[in-house]
């Protein structure tokens, strides 16, 4: 929420005007409320119906900065929190803002500033049509569908302005992890609205998982919009009843904006893309490129290019991943959209660039789409956003007659370095794995070692070992094979570690290589386990 | 052994026998039904036969008559070759005890367990919310149902699940995810991620699962696969005729995005599943499996042509039958240029995704999904949900 921009600053309320008195009255008072207190200055901010953005922005943890029934709250089973405002708008619809992540025991992140559709965008096989849905009608206001319990049957139906138009419920993901003994799936929770425009029901929906994963989405269902008496034409489909109408194929286009505000700064962000190149040798090498300027990216499926935003340049600062996995259609019209060839666009954070394409219809100073907005502006120590496309071709098939079956579509924004690792996300019972003969070691330098360590688990769970202070000379892998070649005498204090899915049990050894004093250790640092004896072959080299 | 879930459905004759498989059947409150066989084998986990679906108001009518992972495999970046996961000459019919499918319980299946081929509890059978089937105006939403039959196997410490869910609307999504311990590790930044200041850098590793899906559609008459696609025509107005043409010959196939490719097999009575490559995001290459370097292919049946890779030594569960052990070793064998006339063809498929560790998947690798749709098309006259005229 960069807000850099003064030529647009107005354009959410005169281009909606007929958002309503309502939500205005709501802003000001709130906005009233926040100046009062200092926490708000004004700039621009396409956000806000004034044209003013939050001064919070820059604050990891802050609160996010909304009215109580704007706010969500979702805390989960395994303490995990999701925090984050929601507005509906008369062009985008479902629109959040400050959206943070707590992940199992540790301190709030902020991840996003906002996050919204920015364009739906559908275009007829015939040519003869293309719809930019978002900017041609709007998913909000009066194409913003109000719910009952009946689309709701699990969850709580939120209000926009004066009706039930959000759904809220929690859910749970189809992956998670899974080992011998245990799968653990991801609990999440949604939002969602429907939107009808013309014929077809958009559903938006939002879902957040605990495990810190993001996954906007999208269900087309409703019925066919388009169709044709010339049966011969090659565009469509004759369906089972209705001889007498072709039913139009044509692919949707959806196009998020997503700007990403990772840790305690928005401006220090940075977006790299990562490729998986094959050698000659058949070996696979990891290439990553950071980019310092604005970028418009193509999928490159045969090095399984991946995308990623990170909290900052250090390499183990929070990040999120983009996989474009549901990109198996991409649909492609460079002479009437030249950005349609590209599926990811990283720009800087501007109020003015709203909507990926049309954007000049409500703001005629602006450019008009996402293709122009990447002009070659510096990324560095600015706001970056994310504009991420997925599309689908629907060839009609009998069963859309009607109404049709939902058609989901959508992406799934995986986190790095916000967990301690996989533990923080089981809560279901587990016992925690022991070491079994772990004794002290003699050797002599240039002794070669193949060895392991051994543990046992009460539940039967796959165990992983690691270990620090080694000798110079020796690794240990994860099953816990010792191996190497002893390089230099001393005395080697050990420290082990054995875990299953949810717990590290934590020991440690003495390892004296050559002739060399024994530095005796303070008591009470050695667990008890150490003193059990570790199965070891040694095979001395000679001499 | 049959095997009823939910709803009880009406008594399916042509169901009843499964022999050594087991049978079951779950019917949603619809109407809409699926029935099916369920084995498990020690080289390749789930597979599903006999498969029919019943949409509400319909008779129940055959869709697959067998589909299983056709192979897996696990190329790890520091290494000049995949791993084959799934090797039938190693992973021969073996002991319960002894056996690599894993045996489920209260904290790994949370629907029905179930014993099939004589392995306790290698099955999971649920049903799940969908979500909702159809939505129009202020018409109240159809909500709908999932049934999710899942297997999984371990090698070494990774554990592969395989898993098929059945939509209540007649969809069948085949499904595979890696889990379990990464263990691999490596000092070469190029090829493995440090994650951990206590351990070893993981290893990265790309997979790539084939399914092997043997349709039987509606009618006994032979089905044929079409192959859609839908350039773009610059210079007729940016227009994009619809191209089908049926495959007559066994062929290797790719995914071409920009053309929005996609197979439908059909019955000769109209009705159609339709393989839409919409998750196809990436694609496998290496310098040595040809027969991975195709995002498909259709084939003739031919009973002993069971796994894409490895094949030399698998024989029919149940069959000595010499011609088992003539089979090709690979894919690429079976596509021979062998007519698919009056054949029953086979649709063989892959996915691809890149594992590259995180802390997240420290020590236990958060699931790695690859799953596609099989959509019916055509296979009624309209929606069996709703007539809205």
């Amino acid at each position: 929420m960069a807000g850099t921009s003064t030529r647009m600053a107005s354009n959410g309320l005169v281009q909606d005007s007929i958002d309503s008195l309502h939500r205005i009255t709501r802003w000001l008072a709130f906005a009233l409320l926040l100046m009062a207190c200092g926490l708000i200055s004004l700039r621009g901010d396409s956000g806000s119906p004034f044209g003013f953005s939050l001064g919070l922005t820059q604050a990891r943890a802050a609160e996010p900065a909304c009215e109580a029934d704007s706010r969500i709250t979702q805390t989960f089973s395994n303490g995990a929190v999701w925090d984050l405002c929601w507005e509906s708008r008369i062009r985008e619809n479902l629109v959040l803002t400050d959206v943070q992540y707590t992940a199992p025991g540790a301190e709030p992140l902020r991840v996003l500033s906002s996050a919204r559709l920015s364009q739906l965008h559908v275009a007829y096989d015939d040519s003869d049509v293309t719809y930019n849905d978002v900017t041609q009608f709007g998913l909000g206001g009066g194409y913003l569908l109000t719910l009952t319990d009946a689309d709701c049957p699990q969850g709580e139906l939120l209000d926009v302005q004066t009706r039930p138009a959000i759904c809220r419920w929690r859910g749970q993901s189809d992956n998670g992890y899974r080992t011998a003994t245990r799968s653990v799936e991801a609990e999440s929770l949604n939002l969602f609205s429907v939107s009808q425009v013309g014929a077809y029901a958009y559903i938006i929906s939002w879902t957040f998982y605990d495990d810190g994963a993001i996954e906007p989405g999208i269900g087309a269902t409703g019925a066919l919009q388009r169709s044709s008496a010339e049966l011969d034409l090659p565009y469509g489909r004759i369906l089972q009843n209705d001889p007498d109408t072709l039913w139009l194929s044509h692919t949707h286009n959806y196009y998020w904006r997503l700007d990403f505000d990772l840790g305690d700064s928005a401006t220090d962000d940075r977006f790299s893309e990562t490729r998986y190149v094959l050698q000659s040798d058949g070996r696979r090498n990891r290439q990553r490129e950071t980019f310092t300027t604005e970028q418009a990216r193509q999928i490159d499926p045969e090095t399984q290019q991946i995308w990623q935003i990170s909290a900052s340049e250090a390499s183990d600062s929070p990040a999120y991943t983009i996989e474009p996995v549901r990109l198996g259609h991409r649909f492609v019209r460079e002479e009437v959209e030249p950005y349609s060839a590209y599926d990811l666009f990283v720009t800087v954070a501007n109020d003015c660039e709203r909507f990926a394409s049309q954007n000049a219809r409500f703001n005629p100073d602006c450019l008009n789409h996402v293709l122009q907005y990447v002009d070659g502006q510096s990324i560095d120590n600015q706001d970056i956003v994310l504009w991420h496309r997925v599309g689908f071709h629907h060839v009609p098939r009998s069963e859309d007659q009607r109404n049709m079956h939902t058609h989901w579509d959508g992406f799934v924004m995986q986190p790095s370095n916000l967990l301690s690792g996989t533990s923080s996300l089981a809560s279901l019972p587990n016992s925690p794995p022991s070491f079994v003969d772990l004794m002290n070691l003699e050797n002599d330098p240039g002794d070669a070692i193949h060895s392991h360590l051994s543990a046992e688990d009460p539940d039967n769970d796959i165990l992983t070992f690691t270990a620090t202070g080694l000798p110079p000379g020796i690794r240990m892998n994860t099953r816990g094979h010792l191996q190497g070649s002893l390089e230099q005498a001393g005395n080697y204090t050990v420290e082990v570690q054995v875990r299953d899915d949810h717990y590290q049990t934590s020991s440690s050894f003495d390892w004296k290589v050559g002739d060399v004093p024994v530095a005796r250790r303070s008591s009470g640092s050695i667990g008890l386990g150490w003193l059990s004896l570790l199965v070891l072959l040694v095979v001395r080299r000679r001499r | 052994m049959l095997l009823i879930m939910g709803i009880p459905a009406p008594a399916s004759a042509q169901q009843s026998d499964c022999g050594e498989h087991l049978a079951i059947d779950h019917a949603f409150s619809s109407g809409a039904t699926w029935s099916m066989c369920l084995s498990v084998e020690e080289s390749h986990g789930l597979t599903i036969h006999s498969v029919r679906y019943r949409a509400p108001g319909d008779s129940l009518r055959s869709v697959i008559a067998e589909a299983h992972l056709g192979q897996l495999l696990l190329h790890y970046h520091d290494s000049a070759e995949p791993v084959a996961q799934i090797d039938p000459a190693q992973q021969p019919p073996r002991s319960a005890e002894a056996s690599d499918i894993i045996r489920m319980n209260e904290n790994s299946c949370d629907g029905t367990r179930l014993n099939v081929s004589g392995h306790v509890a290698a099955v999971c059978s649920r049903v799940r919310d969908n979500r909702i089937l159809a939505k129009y105006a202020q018409r109240p939403a159809i909500q709908s149902q999932k049934l999710e039959i899942s297997s999984a196997f371990q090698r070494e410490t990774l554990t592969w699940t395989s898993s098929f869910t059945f939509t209540e609307d007649g969809q069948i999504r085949p499904g595979l995810s890696l889990s379990g311990r990464a263990v691999n590790t490596g000092f070469d930044p190029e090829h493995a991620e440090a994650i951990a200041a206590d351990t070893a850098p993981l290893t990265r590793a790309t997979l790539l699962a084939n399914w092997r899906l043997v349709f039987d559609l509606d009618t006994p008459a032979i089905d044929r696969v079409e192959q859609f696609d839908f350039p773009l025509d610059v210079a007729n107005g940016n227009r994009r005729p619809m191209q089908v043409r049926t495959l007559s010959t066994e062929a290797l196939l790719q995914v071409d995005r920009e053309n929005f490719r996609g197979w439908r097999v059909i019955d000769d009575s109209g009705a159609g599943y339709y393989l839409d490559p919409a998750n196809s995001g990436f694609s496998y290459r290496n310098t040595g499996t040809d027969w991975s370097q195709s995002d498909a292919a259709v084939t003739a049946f031919e009973p002993c042509e069971r796994h894409a890779w490895l094949n030399t030594g698998d024989i029919i569960p149940g069959s000595q039958d010499a011609q088992a052990q003539a089979c090709g070793e690979s894919l690429d064998d079976y596509v021979d240029g062998d007519s698919l006339q009056m054949q029953q063809p086979v649709l063989w498929y892959s996915l691809s995704r890149t594992l590259d560790p995180r802390i997240e998947d420290w020590p236990v690798i958060r699931d790695i999904a690859l799953e596609f749709d099989l959509t019916p098309f055509d296979w009624t006259a309209a929606s069996p949900f709703e007539v809205n005229q």
